[in-house]
């Protein structure tokens, strides 16, 4: 059963595709979605919250989806949470290469509101059964600080 | 007047292979059917179109260009079934030519999966769109450019294929 307060992040150069991902996502029954057009805004939108799942696409200009998964994964808050590739790129070789670089889970476009459903119910199960994040750091308090 | 003509074997296995992938990108994506034509040589003034999504192909064999070329209203049709949006429903142009990409992007990408299986790879580039009533697509020198004609419905649309 999808859960309306996951935080999901899409990431996407084309305003179109991220509205039919968008559009799709809601008919599995997650909208709590934001949006970024490319990896740049993606890292900066990860910074201002915490997000429950990433989908992001491959080629995207400014900076690629692999080159924005492997940034975002050097995050602690983010080194587990499940990432899904929204991509063309579905050659072997591809896909490979992108597991080992941190992506969770692979969708290959064209697809249908099944085979996205299907794709996030498995992910966010898998998410669900492993260990948690460590959250973010808090920054540290300065030495020698007053007392109450 | 456009013709049939005798294709070699590495043009016609990219020519099935991107018939088959519009067919696929636009029932699962536009949630239309789409029925590809025989393949026509490019000649003259043909096809012409108001929209068209173009990509590059480049590959150790062959560089082509991949070309989606839609009239206005097919254009429309197309973008405002993968909106999901009704018959009447203003289209908003930017968002059309950047569907347009999307779908020569989907369509060259989809088609790469089926290739490499037949020992063909490529790269694909980021989308370009031209957008102008009537406008041809100048096939580039020293290529040679295919049409397949895709019938939706009433209407359709031309999936061209540079290849040198």
């Amino acid at each position: 059963m999808a859960n309306t307060t996951t935080a999901i992040l899409v990431v996407d150069d084309s305003s179109t595709m991220r509205r039919i991902v968008i559009n799709t996502l809601a008919r599995c029954g997650y909208t709590n979605v934001t949006e970024a057009g490319n990896g740049v805004e993606g890292l900066a939108k990860c910074a201002e919250k915490q997000f429950d799942c990433i989908l992001t696409d491959w080629n995207m200009p400014e900076m690629d989806g692999l080159t924005f998964v492997i940034n975002v994964r050097q995050k602690p808050n983010y080194a587990t949470i499940p990432i899904m590739m929204v991509t063309t790129e579905g050659g072997k070789q591809d896909i490979v290469n992108a597991l080992t670089k941190g992506v969770s889970a692979y969708i290959i476009k064209p697809f249908t509101p099944d085979i996205m459903k299907a794709k996030m119910e498995a992910l966010m199960a898998k998410a669900a059964a492993a260990p948690a994040a460590p959250p973010a750091a808090a920054p540290a308090e300065a030495p020698g600080a007053p007392q109450a | 007047m456009s013709s049939q003509t005798t294709l070699n074997g590495t043009t016609a296995k990219l020519l099935a292979a991107f018939c088959k992938s519009a067919e696929q990108v636009y029932e699962t994506m536009v949630f239309t059917k789409v029925t590809c034509g025989l393949p026509l040589i490019k000649k003259e003034h043909f096809p012409c179109g108001a929209i068209s999504g173009t990509i590059g192909i480049t590959s150790s064999l062959f560089a082509g260009r991949l070309s989606l070329v839609f009239s206005q209203e097919t254009a429309e049709k197309s973008f405002r079934s993968m909106m999901m949006m009704g018959d009447t429903d203003p289209v908003n142009e930017s968002e059309m030519k950047d569907a347009v990409g999307e779908l020569a992007n989907m369509v060259a990408g989809g088609a790469k999966a089926d290739l490499q299986a037949q020992g063909i790879d490529y790269v694909i580039s980021l989308p370009t769109v031209v957008v102008g009533k009537d406008h041809c697509l100048e096939s580039p020198k020293g290529c040679e450019t295919m049409v397949i004609p895709a019938k939706i419905g009433d209407g359709e649309f031309f999936v061209e294929f540079a290849i040198s």
